[in-house]
């Protein structure tokens, strides 16, 4: 069956109650709904890509870190390493400071004897708490009138490398005892430059 | 939300780790440039010491010590009267801890003793003549001589 269209017009409501259509300034409402689904979707792009390179500057600095300290365990390991033989540099050097020849000055002493004097003992000691330092102790014989003269030739020649400290003498019918602690005036300064190298030996 | 925020975390973790690397950093330079100047102010120490080790590190035991003495003596062909050797503590914990102690009585001709002992003290540089002692022989051309020698023993 089929109503007419007039009839159809009839059942239309008044329409007085109606809302008036929107602002145009509205329509951006959706706009900015989309606009701010597009940011979130770019925003979180952006924000896992950023946590991408921190991750990666983490594992960086990480190594690096690692790399560091690697390297400082080496440098103190080498500084170690280098303080030991600091310390057996200077015991060796103590050593050889406290070991020069005592031959020629046994030598000299003897070779500044006269024709008219004898040397009766001749004895070097060194010192226990400091092996640099020599003790001098001898008995001088001769002339009463040239003793003097003698001791004098004598220390004047052992005086050519050492300091004499302390000397002490006892004239007695023509006999010197003579006692004289020697100090190395090259071994005051403690410097291993001034230390004579090791000689060079012939192998056999 | 949830990106950010780990962002965030992710950044300060970074930010952190940034600073602790920079101060390790910091630190390797400050400990290198110390082991370098401990290096410069003790080349000359150290020279020295490359200079005598293989003198020293030559004798390693105290009876090579006594074997090089008595071949000392042996090449001297001297009137040995006595001698003696013994182990003595030097320093505890230092590189030459202990020593061996020689202790010799000859009595010869004076030249021929002098020209040994200069010998001995050009031939074995690491020994110390501790004491030394020259009197009159038995014979009128002779001398006595009483010498304490030390040769340290090396700790490498």
């Amino acid at each position: 069956m089929q109503i007419p269209r007039r009839i159809i017009d009839d059942f239309k409501n008044d329409r007085k109650g109606i809302l008036p259509p929107l602002k145009p300034i509205l329509r951006l409402v959706p706009m900015l709904f989309y606009l701010a689904a597009a940011s979130a979707f770019v925003l979180t792009t952006l924000f896992i890509v950023h946590t991408g390179i921190l991750k990666a500057n983490i594992v960086v600095y990480n190594a690096g870190i690692a790399d560091a300290k690697a390297q400082i365990a080496n440098t103190a390991a080498e500084r170690a390493k280098l303080e030991m033989r600091i310390l057996k540099a200077t015991d060796v050097q103590a050593w050889v400071e406290g070991s020069r020849p005592l031959q020629p000055l046994a030598v000299a002493v003897s070779r500044s004897i006269g024709d008219n004097a004898t040397l009766g003992d001749l004895k070097l000691t060194r010192d226990e708490q400091s092996p640099a330092t020599l003790t001098l102790t001898m008995k001088l014989g001769s002339a009463s009138a040239t003793s003097r003269q003698q001791l004098d030739l004598t220390t004047a020649s052992i005086a050519k490398d050492y300091r004499l400290v302390q000397p002490q003498q006892t004239f007695s019918q023509g006999e010197v005892d003579y006692r004289v602690t020697l100090v190395n005036p090259a071994q005051a300064t403690n410097d291993p430059q001034e230390e004579a190298a090791p000689p060079v030996l012939n192998t056999p | 939300m949830m990106a950010r925020k780990e962002r965030d975390k992710t950044a300060l973790t970074a930010n952190s780790l940034q600073a602790e690397e920079i101060a390790e950093r910091t630190a390797l330079t400050a400990s290198a440039t110390q082991l370098n100047t401990l290096q410069k102010s003790s080349e000359t120490l150290i020279t020295f010491l490359d200079q005598w080790e293989p003198l020293l590190e030559a004798v390693k035991t105290g009876d090579s010590a006594e074997v090089q003495f008595i071949s000392k003596i042996r090449d001297g062909n001297l009137v040995t009267l006595s001698q003696r050797f013994e182990t003595v503590q030097l320093k505890a914990g230092s590189a030459l801890p202990t020593a061996t102690r020689a202790q010799l009585t000859f009595e010869d001709n004076y030249a021929r003793l002098m020209n040994w002992l200069g010998g001995l003290e050009e031939n074995l540089p690491t020994v110390r003549v501790n004491s030394l002692k020259i009197t009159q022989g038995t014979r009128p051309q002779d001398v006595r001589m009483e010498l304490t020698v030390d040769q340290p023993i090396y700790r490498p």
